[in-house]
């Protein structure tokens, strides 16, 4: 018998681990097998999803992605045990619904730094070899990318620049035998989408949209589990839609 | 802030020359007072006055006078 799924070799850093699809996908990856490194900048919070987690030898570390010069820190941490990782999901993001009256270059920066700068830094740190053995990042990208709604300017932005740096990236990662791919996930009831909702957003006419109505974070740490595995070995430098069937 | 500052803001953000909003202005009436406008007021009242209004409570106003109302710290 096989199982393509079994994780149990895998050791994979997950950033914004502390919340939504990152704690999903950390709690759901450990359930097969994997050992997670947890990233995120809320302490309280990430020792709540370590106590959620299935198995042994898992750590967290408290890290402000956004303000760390340095990630070499995180990735020098990670494998301070003797074990080298092998997969890296950045699930860590920041939205705003900002019309373009009150877009300004800062708060556009702050968007395009968690989403996109943050996301090839720790591609160029994880894919040095003292760091991997070989491996798959998963970036969480957004259905924004392919169809954004009003006001999603920047994030939008941010998210489709994800999507075809990972595709670049691919090129030269298949020579560091890492492969490379974004996840498109549709709406989702995460507490982020809760704000967004909040801000005027409507959720119920997005959910519409999607065949299969709202969809839960474990539908996106199902996904991550998937390209983070095995049984994608032939896929990389693509983006998966998560979005239970949104055409509309 | 004072009142005349309050209505400078929300003209600006709405982009109708000065003098054009009265408190009494009816929101219903005014073209430019949209989905689009209500998030920029979101934005408008977390920067200029740090406070977290839900989309909801805004789209209940009825004219000009309750907007202003809500342009407090």
């Amino acid at each position: 018998m096989i199982n393509p799924l079994d994780l149990s070799n895998k050791k994979i850093l997950v950033t914004g681990s502390s919340s939504g699809i990152g704690r999903a996908a950390s709690i759901y990856l450990s359930k097969l097998g994997a050992k997670l490194v947890l990233v995120a900048r809320n302490e309280e919070r990430l020792k709540d999803t370590l106590s959620k987690l299935s198995g042994q030898g898992h750590l967290y570390i408290v890290a402000d992605l956004e303000e760390l010069e340095d990630m070499s820190v995180i990735f020098d941490e990670a494998i301070k045990d003797g074990e080298k990782l092998s997969g890296l999901v950045h699930s860590a993001g920041f939205s705003q619904v900002l019309p373009i009256n009150m877009l300004t270059r800062e708060k556009m920066y702050k968007e395009m730094n968690i989403n996109y700068f943050c996301f090839i830094e720790l591609v160029r740190q994880f894919s040095k070899k003292k760091y991997n053995n070989g491996g798959s990042i998963v970036g969480i990208s957004s259905i924004a990318s392919d169809r954004a709604e009003q006001c999603q300017t920047n994030y939008a932005a941010s998210k489709a620049a994800m999507d075809i740096a990972a595709q670049a990236l691919s090129i030269e990662l298949t020579k560091k035998n890492i492969r490379i791919n974004t996840i498109l996930p549709g709406a989702i009831l995460t507490n982020m989408a809760k704000q967004v909702e909040e801000n005027g957003v409507d959720l119920e006419q997005i959910k519409k949209l999607q065949l299969l109505g709202m969809g839960q974070p474990d539908d996106i740490a199902s996904a991550i589990a998937f390209l983070i595995s095995d049984m994608s070995k032939f896929i990389t430098g693509r983006k998966l839609f998560v979005d239970g069937g949104r055409f509309l | 802030m004072t009142e005349e500052k309050k209505m400078e803001l929300l003209e600006e953000m709405l982009e109708v020359d000065e003098g054009t909003l009265k408190p009494e202005t009816l929101l219903a009436d005014l073209e430019e007072w949209d989905s689009i406008a209500i998030l920029s007021f979101i934005v408008l009242l977390d920067e200029e006055f740090g406070k977290s209004v839900k989309a909801a409570e805004i789209r209940k106003f009825n004219t000009i006078a309750d907007a202003l109302k809500i342009m407090e710290k």
